[in-house]
C-alpha cells in the first residue's frame, strides 16, 4: 500500500495556528506512507496539480488530504484524485481547520491535534476500497408546491424548457400573496396586470398540469424518482363542469370569512377569491353552508346552469411521480393581534394590518379602492403607519427583518396621498429603513419630499381609542420626545412568517427548517436554491422573507438548477450505501423499520428464506439502519466498522 | 398548613375596606387563612430604593413569620406582593444570598415560601368554577373595567404567566362572579403613582385619561387591586376634577368589593362606605336592574308555559271529543 499525505495551509486559516510542515514531515513516518508534503492552497490548481504528480510519480494508491471540512471540499478532492488516476472513493479528508486550528490558538497543542486527526485519517485510509457509482433512470416531471409567483415563475421556465410541470396549490386559485397586493414598489406598477397573465400562462401553458385546491399528503422516493400522494380536497363543485359564472356566489344566503381580502368584508359560503382567479371556480366551505350545518337551502344547485354542484364529493388522493420537486409555499403575514395587545389586539376596528390595506387600496377589493375607516366608513383624514410590527421585536419572538415592509409601508404611505388627497396627513413610525434594492433609496427619497410622508424614528408605545379616533403613543427617538398622533386609521406593517403548515410539509419532503418554520437551503451562499435533500429545491419567501424580484429571481435559478438536473438521461447514484451480508441477517427487519427512505426490503434467496436486501438506488448512506442491526450484518460502503475501530485505535493506542 | 395572610400597612388604615372585604371573600369562599404572625414593613419604596440587602431582609423577615402559618403567603397590596416576592425569588434561587440575609436576621429564614398576589391565588387555588358556583347576588348589570395598573403584570421576570399588555386574571375572575366586564386598552396605563405628591399635575392627566378611557368602554366603574391606584383614582378623583375641569363620578372598586358583592355579603361586609366617590347607588342601580330583568324573564317564561299547558289541553279535549 502507497498512501500520499497533503497537508494544507489555507493561507493563514490552518497555518497561522498549525506547524504545517512539522505535520506533514511527522506523516512519512508512518506506514504505508511514502509521500507527505504541505501546500499552500492545497484545493487550487497548483495543489490538486501536485496530487496528482504524487499520483503519477510515486504510484500512489490512497490519498489523504488534510485540511478544511470535507463539507467544503471533499468533492473537490475526490474529482481531482479521480482525474489523476485513482478511484475517487480510495481518498481521505482530515479536518484540521474546522475542527482544529480555527478552535485553537495554543501553536504546539493545535500541531499536536491536528497530528491525530491525520493520524486517524491515515488509519482509515488503509481500509478503503474503490467503488463504484450506480445509475438510476430519471423521471422528467417536476411537481411544484405552491402557485404564488415563485411557483408561478419556476413552473413557466421549466415548461418552456421542456419539462412537464404539475402545480400544486392549496387555494382553489394560483396567485398567492402577489394577486392580493395592490400596487408594487417601487413602480407602482399594478399587481395584477403583471401576474395575471402569467397565471392564465399556467392555465394554458401545454407542459403545465394545474391541481389547485389541493395538497401534498406523502412523498416517499429520491431524486429523479419521487412518488407523491395529492390529496385533491372536496370543493363540493364540479369543476370539469364549473365555468365560473359566479351566479352561485350571488345567489348563496350564507356569509363567510374571506381569506382573500384577509377579513376586511365577508364572502359567501360559496365562493370564488377574486374575478381574475386561475382556474376560476367555484368552492364550498362547508363550515358556513346552510345545506351542510342545518341541511336545507341547496340554493347554489339550483341556480347553477351547468349542473355543476355536488354536494357528495370528497377528497381524492392521486399519486404521482417526479424527478424532482420545487417548494414554493410562500409566506403568512405575522397574527400581531396575538402577540401586540398594546396594538388593541384586533379589537379596535381602525387598526389593521399592512396585507388588510391591499386589499382596501385595490380595486377589486371589497371596497372597491376607496381608503374608508371600518368604524364609520369615513375616508380618513389622517393616517398613521407602524413598521417592524412582527418583525426585530425579540419580545414576540421574532428578531429578524422581514425585507418588505419598509418599501411596502412607503409605497402605501405615498398611495394613501394618491387616493385620500395630498392634504391628508400621513405619518410612519420607524425603526430604521432598509432600502437596499434597485429605485429602493430613491423612492423612499420620494415618497417624504414629493408627497410629503412624515416619518418619525421611534416604536409605538399604546393605540387606544378616544373621541373616535385612534391614538398613537409613541416615541420621536431624534427629537427624544413623547409624540401622540389623534389618526383616523392606524397600518401596521405586519411581518412575514413561514405558511402555516411549513414545518409538517417539511418532514414530510424530509428537508429542514429553522427555528421559525423557514426552508433552509443547502449553503447560504453556494447552494440558495438547493436543499440539502437531493432533488428538492426552494423558491421564494418559504425559504427566507423576500420581495417580489428576489422572489422571481430565486424562481428562475431554482427552474434552471431543475433543467440541469433533468437534462441527464440517468443520474449517478453514491455508492457509499448500505449492504447486507445475507448470511448472517435472522430476518428481524429492524432496518426496514428503522429506514426514513424505505430502501431495505425482504428478498427472497435461493433457499427460499426472507432476508433484508437495501436497495441501492434507495438507499442515501444514512447509517442508521448499520447502527441498528442487531447481528452487525449491515455496512456502510466508505465507512467499514473496522476503519473506523482503527480509528479509534490510532488515536488511542498509538 | 394554612394560608398564610400578610395585609401590610395600606390594608391596615387607608384601605381598610380592602382588607376586609378579602378577609371576608377568603372565608366565603372557604379558604383558611392566618395572619402571619408579627409582621413588619416589607421593605417598600424608601428601602429598597436605598438598599437592596435591607429591603430584601425587611421582606425575607415576612417570610420567615409566614412559614410558621405555611407554605403560601397572600400579599393583597401589590407593592407588598411586589418586595415579598422579588425576595422570594432572589433568597430561594441562591443559597449564597439567603447566608447574606439571614445574616442580617435575627432569627434565620430557611423555608420556602411561595408568594402571591389576590387575583393569581383565586384563580390558582380556588378556581373560576367555584366562584361562578358561588355567586348569590346578580351583578349582571354591573359594568365594569378591570384596571391592573403596574405592579401586577411588571416586570414578567417576577409576575410569571402574567401578560404584561393584556393582563386577564381580574377579567376572569369578575367574568366568573358574573359581572359585565368591558374591554378596554389602557389597563395597564400608569396611573401617576406616587409622583403625585411631588408633580400632582402629571397624576391629575393620567389618573384622569384612565377615567375617561373607563367611561369611553362603556364602563360605569373601575375595578382595581391596588391601594395606590385606588388613592389617586378614587380619594383624588375630585381634584382631578378641578384640575381637569371635568365632572367625573366614577366609582372605584376593590376587586375583593364587588366579588364580596357577588358572593352575597352586604354593602357593609365590604365596606362601600369608606370608597369616596360613593359606590352604592350605582351598585343598587345595577342590583335592581338585574332583579327586573330576571323578573321579566322568569313573567314571560311563566306566561309561555301557561300558554303550552292551555294549548296541550285543548289538544285534549279535541282528541277526546
Amino acid at each position: 500500500m502507497r498512501i500520499g499525505v497533503f497537508v494544507c495551509h489555507c493561507g493563514t486559516n490552518i497555518a497561522a495556528t498549525v506547524d504545517v510542515a512539522d505535520v506533514a514531515q511527522r506523516a512519512l513516518s508512518l506506514k504505508d506512507v511514502v509521500h507527505a508534503e504541505n501546500i499552500m492552497y492545497t484545493c487550487a490548481e497548483p495543489g490538486q496539480a501536485a496530487i496528482q504528480t504524487a499520483i503519477r510519480e510515486k504510484k500512489l494508491d490512497r490519498v489523504v488530504v488534510a485540511a478544511c471540512s470535507p463539507h467544503m471540499h471533499e468533492v473537490t478532492f475526490r474529482r481531482c484524485v479521480e482525474s489523476g488516476g485513482l478511484n475517487p472513493y480510495l481518498f481521505e479528508m482530515a479536518n484540521i481547520r474546522e475542527h482544529c486550528s480555527w478552535i485553537h490558538t495554543d501553536i504546539p497543542v493545535a500541531t499536536d491535534k491536528a497530528w491525530d486527526i491525520v493520524r486517524m485519517a491515515v488509519a482509515k485510509a488503509r481500509q478503503l476500497e474503490p467503488l463504484y457509482a450506480n445509475e438510476v433512470e430519471v423521471n422528467k416531471d417536476v411537481l411544484v408546491i405552491g402557485g404564488g409567483v415563485a411557483g408561478i415563475q419556476a413552473a413557466l421556465d421549466m415548461a418552456d424548457a421542456g419539462l412537464m410541470v404539475t402545480i400544486v396549490e392549496k387555494e382553489t386559485t394560483i396567485g398567492g400573496v402577489m394577486a392580493k397586493l395592490d400596487k408594487t414598489f417601487p413602480t407602482i406598477d399594478c399587481s395584477a396586470c403583471i401576474l395575471t397573465p402569467r397565471m392564465v400562462d399556467c392555465a394554458q401553458h401545454e407542459n403545465i398540469e394545474l391541481m389547485a385546491y389541493s395538497e401534498i399528503d406523502k412523498v416517499t422516493g429520491y431524486v429523479g424518482n419521487f412518488t407523491v400522494d395529492i390529496r385533491k380536497k372536496a370543493s363540493k363543485v364540479d369543476w370539469t363542469k364549473c365555468i365560473g359564472c359566479e351566479i352561485c356566489v350571488q345567489k348563496c344566503p350564507s356569509k363567510a370569512p374571506d381569506s382573500f381580502n384577509v377579513g376586511l368584508a365577508p364572502t359567501k359560503a360559496i365562493y370564488i377569491p377574486f374575478p381574475q382567479a386561475v382556474p376560476k371556480r367555484a368552492a364550498i366551505q362547508t363550515e358556513y353552508c346552510r345545506w351542510f350545518t342545518q341541511g336545507k337551502c341547496r340554493v347554489c344547485e339550483r341556480v347553477c346552469p351547468a349542473g355543476a354542484i355536488d354536494y357528495e364529493q370528497q377528497d381524492e388522493i392521486v399519486q404521482k411521480q417526479f424527478g424532482a420537486i420545487v417548494v414554493a409555499t410562500g409566506l403568512d403575514t405575522f397574527p400581531w393581534e396575538e402577540r401586540y395587545h398594546e396594538y388593541g389586539s384586533g379589537k379596535i376596528p381602525d387598526v389593521i394590518s399592512g396585507i388588510q390595506y391591499e386589499r382596501m387600496l385595490n380595486a377589486s377589493g371589497p371596497f372597491g379602492g376607496h381608503v374608508r375607516r371600518l368604524s364609520n366608513g369615513e375616508e380618513p383624514r389622517t393616517v398613521v403607519f407602524i413598521q417592524c410590527v412582527g418583525s426585530r421585536d425579540e419580545s414576540v419572538g421574532r428578531p429578524y427583518c422581514s425585507s418588505v415592509c419598509c418599501m411596502y409601508t412607503a409605497k402605501q404611505s405615498l398611495l394613501t396621498k394618491d387616493h385620500c388627497g395630498m392634504d391628508t396627513e400621513v405619518f410612519v413610525f420607524y425603526i430604521d429603513i432598509r432600502a437596499t434594492g434597485k429605485g429602493y433609496e430613491e423612492f423612499i427619497k420620494r415618497v417624504q419630499t414629493e408627497f410629503g410622508v412624515k416619518y418619525i424614528r421611534g416604536r409605538v408605545s399604546k393605540l387606544y381609542e378616544e373621541n373616535g379616533k385612534v391614538m398613537v403613543r409613541g416615541s420621536d427617538t431624534l427629537l427624544g420626545q413623547q409624540v401622540e398622533i389623534a389618526a383616523d386609521l392606524v397600518v401596521l406593517a405586519s411581518g412575514i412568517t413561514a405558511a402555516e403548515g411549513a414545518a409538517e410539509l417539511a418532514q414530510k419532503l424530509n428537508i429542514s427548517y429553522d427555528e421559525f418554520g423557514f426552508f433552509k437551503e443547502g449553503h447560504p451562499k453556494l447552494r440558495p436554491v438547493e436543499t440539502n435533500t437531493a432533488g428538492i429545491f426552494l423558491a421564494g419567501a418559504c425559504q427566507a422573507p423576500k420581495d417580489i424580484p428576489a422572489t422571481v429571481a430565486q424562481a428562475s435559478g431554482t427552474a434552471s438548477k431543475v433543467i440541469g438536473l433533468l437534462a441527464k438521461d440517468k443520474l449517478k447514484t453514491s455508492p457509499m450505501i448500505a449492504v447486507v451480508d445475507q448470511n448472517r441477517c435472522v430476518s428481524c427487519w429492524k432496518c426496514i423499520e428503522v429506514c426514513p427512505f424505505s430502501a431495505p426490503e425482504r428478498q427472497q434467496t435461493r433457499s427460499g428464506e426472507e432476508k433484508s436486501h437495501v436497495i441501492e438506488t434507495v438507499c442515501q448512506g444514512c447509517g442508521v439502519c448499520v447502527a441498528t442491526c442487531p447481528v452487525n450484518c449491515i455496512s456502510l460502503k466508505g465507512f467499514p466498522t473496522d476503519a473506523l475501530l482503527d480509528q479509534i485505535e490510532e488515536l488511542l493506542l498509538a | 398548613m394554612s394560608l398564610a395572610y400578610y395585609p401590610g400597612c395600606s390594608l391596615r388604615h387607608s384601605s381598610a375596606e380592602f382588607d376586609r372585604s378579602t378577609r371576608r371573600v377568603l372565608a366565603v369562599l372557604g379558604v383558611e387563612y392566618e395572619d402571619v404572625p408579627d409582621w413588619t414593613c416589607c421593605g417598600s419604596t424608601p428601602a429598597h430604593m436605598m438598599d437592596h440587602l435591607l429591603a430584601q431582609a425587611l421582606a425575607a423577615r415576612n417570610l420567615r413569620q409566614a412559614s410558621e402559618v405555611g407554605d403560601e403567603l397572600l400579599a393583597p397590596c401589590p407593592s407588598c406582593y411586589q418586595r415579598e416576592k422579588n425576595a422570594e425569588i432572589e433568597i430561594h434561587k441562591s443559597d449564597e444570598f439567603r447566608a447574606e440575609v439571614n445574616e442580617v436576621l435575627d432569627k434565620p429564614y430557611t423555608g420556602h415560601v411561595v408568594v402571591y398576589a389576590l387575583p393569581e391565588f383565586l384563580i390558582k387555588f380556588v378556581g373560576e368554577e367555584k366562584i361562578a358556583s358561588s355567586v348569590k347576588t346578580d351583578l349582571s348589570q354591573l359594568r365594569v373595567v378591570p384596571y391592573y395598573g403596574c405592579l401586577l403584570g411588571r416586570p414578567s421576570e417576577l409576575t410569571g404567566e402574567c401578560d404584561n399588555e393584556q393582563p386577564m386574571m381580574m377579567d376572569l375572575i369578575l367574568q366568573a362572579a358574573g359581572v359585565d366586564v368591558k374591554w378596554w386598552n389602557y389597563k395597564t396605563e400608569c396611573c401617576g403613582a406616587s409622583v403625585g405628591m411631588p408633580k400632582m399635575e402629571i397624576q391629575r392627566r393620567l389618573s384622569g385619561k384612565i377615567l375617561d378611557q373607563a367611561l369611553a368602554a362603556g364602563a360605569d366603574a373601575i375595578v382595581v387591586c391596588c391601594p395606590l391606584c385606588h388613592v389617586n383614582l378614587d380619594l383624588k378623583q375630585a381634584q382631578i376634577n378641578h384640575y381637569l375641569g371635568t365632572n367625573y363620578e366614577v366609582p372605584i372598586l376593590y376587586l375583593s368589593q364587588v366579588l364580596g358583592l357577588a358572593l352575597g355579603l352586604s354593602a357593609d361586609d365590604v365596606m362601600l362606605n369608606k370608597n369616596v366617590v360613593d359606590p352604592e347607588p350605582l351598585v343598587k342601580k345595577a342590583i335592581a336592574a338585574a332583579e327586573a330583568i330576571s323578573a321579566e324573564e322568569q313573567r314571560k317564561a311563566a306566561e309561555k308555559a301557561a300558554k303550552s299547558a292551555a294549548r296541550e289541553k285543548a289538544a285534549d279535549v279535541e282528541a277526546k271529543s
